[in-house]
Order: structure tokens, then sequence, then C-alpha cells
């Protein structure tokens, strides 16, 4: 027997296949819709990466002249500088701070563009995730 | 509010502090630096700059943060150089890896300049939590002694 949702005039078992439809990744038939979709993910995040990636730029550079002066990766004298085996001299200081910001914003910045990347080939795959509508 | 929206209210925090401390502080002086917004903070969670203070001394800082446990914003590791206006080191705070016998590891201090030769002596922390807030204090107190 069905259960008729008074308010809505809907049956229960309707709105329980509209709530599984809508959270089912549905295809997209035209190219036009999902195109807009993925250009307009794109206007937005473009200027957001260009500022991540200008920003770990200038911190690159700095490691670089670092990594010159002193013939080191950075890799390697953070962990040298972690473990006291280097002086605490002014140079050292810096780049160990340097080293621990620029690490941390590029695996935030490859996690975030992983995210997106995977947003986008989804897109490309002609699919859309929960809260298509019915 | 969203975690990383925390890092941007911490630098206008600064920002809005220093404001606060204006008496004390020389902005127009060229080797003042401050970051005029908050785009590298955000993105790299780094922060670096020097003060100039009314006397001509100097408080050069490099910090990068992150969050606790809770996600409130803290300096993971850091720098403060405090200098005379001759360019002499009057004190230091930074948290390097490198005096594990100090009660306040990874914390310390060092006073005066730095030795051109030997060992430059670390001291445990002074302050209950070291921070720009209370690093720029710290000068506050020194200047209006």
């Amino acid at each position: 027997m069905e259960t008729v949702l008074t308010d809505t005039n809907m049956t229960l078992e309707e709105l329980i296949r509209r709530v599984r439809q809508s959270a089912r990744p549905i295809y997209v038939g035209t190219d036009g819709e999902i195109d807009i979709v993925v250009r307009s993910v794109k206007r937005t995040l473009e200027p957001e990466q260009a500022a991540a990636v200008d920003t770990l730029s200038n911190l690159f550079h700095k490691l670089q002249v670092y990594e010159v002066r002193y013939r080191m990766d950075s890799e390697v004298f953070f962990y040298k500088y972690e473990n006291a085996l280097l002086d605490e001299s002014p140079d050292f200081i810096s780049w160990w701070i340097s080293y621990f910001a620029f690490a941390g914003a590029l695996m935030r910045y490859n996690l975030t563009r992983s995210d997106v990347e995977c947003q986008l080939m989804a897109g490309s795959e002609r699919t859309i995730g929960a809260y298509a509508p019915s | 509010m969203p975690v990383d929206g925390r890092i941007r209210a911490y630098y206008w925090s600064l920002r809005t502090f220093l404001e606060e401390k204006a008496a004390i502080l020389n902005p127009e002086h060229p080797d003042c630096r401050f970051p005029e917004d908050d785009n590298q903070v955000y993105y790299t969670h780094y922060l670096e700059g020097c003060l100039v203070f009314i006397d001509g001394s100097r408080l050069r800082f490099e910090l990068a943060l992150g969050f606790d446990e809770v996600y409130n914003v803290v300096e993971k590791r850091y720098f403060y150089g405090y200098f005379n206006p001759s360019g002499v080191r009057r004190f230091q705070y930074d948290n390097s890896p490198h005096h594990p016998h100090l009660s306040t590891f990874p914390h310390h201090l060092h006073k005066g300049p730095v030795p051109k030769k030997g060992k430059d002596i670390a001291l445990d922390c002074d302050l209950t939590e070291v921070s720009f807030f209370a690093v720029v204090s710290k000068i506050e107190e020194l200047l209006t002694r």
C-alpha cells in the first residue's frame, strides 16, 4: 500500500526514488551544458592558481639562492637542520623556515589541484554528481 | 570560518595590532617591510618582514604558520631578531630544535650581540608564548620604560 505524504501529494516511494536518483551521477547528453560547467570552474580557479603559483615562486627563488650558496638541496638541508647537524646561523634559520612553508604550500597546492582535476575529469566524462535535477 | 580564512584573519589581526602600536613604529622608514596584502600569507602560510621603531631599532621576523589541533593559527617555525639602530642584536627568539637541554625546548632566547667566535648561547624562553604580539609588546615595554 502506498504511503501518501499529505502536504505534497507525493508518495513515500516516489520521494525515495527521487532522492536516490538525485544522489546518482547522471549522464549529460549535450556537450554544451557540461562545457559551461567546466569553463566556469576554470575561470574561477585560474586567478586563484596564478596567485598561488606567484607566491610559491617567490619562496622557491629564495630557496634556490640558498641552495646555490651552500651547494645543498633544501630537502637535505632541512633534514640536517631539524636534527641539529648544522649551526643556527641567520641564513640557516631563514632557509629552514622558508623550506617548511614552501613544502607545506606545495603540498596544499597539489592537493587542491588534484581535487579540481578530478572534478574536471569527471566533467569530461559527461557525468555530474549529486543535486542533479530529477 | 573555513580553515584558510583563519590565515587571512590572522594577517589582518597583525595589521590591526600594528595600527594600535603606531606610536612606537616608524612605518615610513625605507627598511620597514610588511606584506601589503594577505595573498602571500594565505597561499604560503609564510610571513616575513622588518619593523622599524621610533628609536631606529629593528625587528626582523620570519614565520611559517600552521594550525593547532583545534585549527587556531600558530607559528610553527619562527624567528624574531631585535637589533639596535647600528644593527647589533639585542635579542632573538626562535624555535630551531638545537637546544634540547632547555626546559622551554624548542623555544629559546639569545641575548646580546651574535658572537664572532664560539657558540651563540641559548637561554630558556622568558615569554609564556612566543608570538608576533608578545615580541612587539616586549619591545614596546623596552621603548617606553
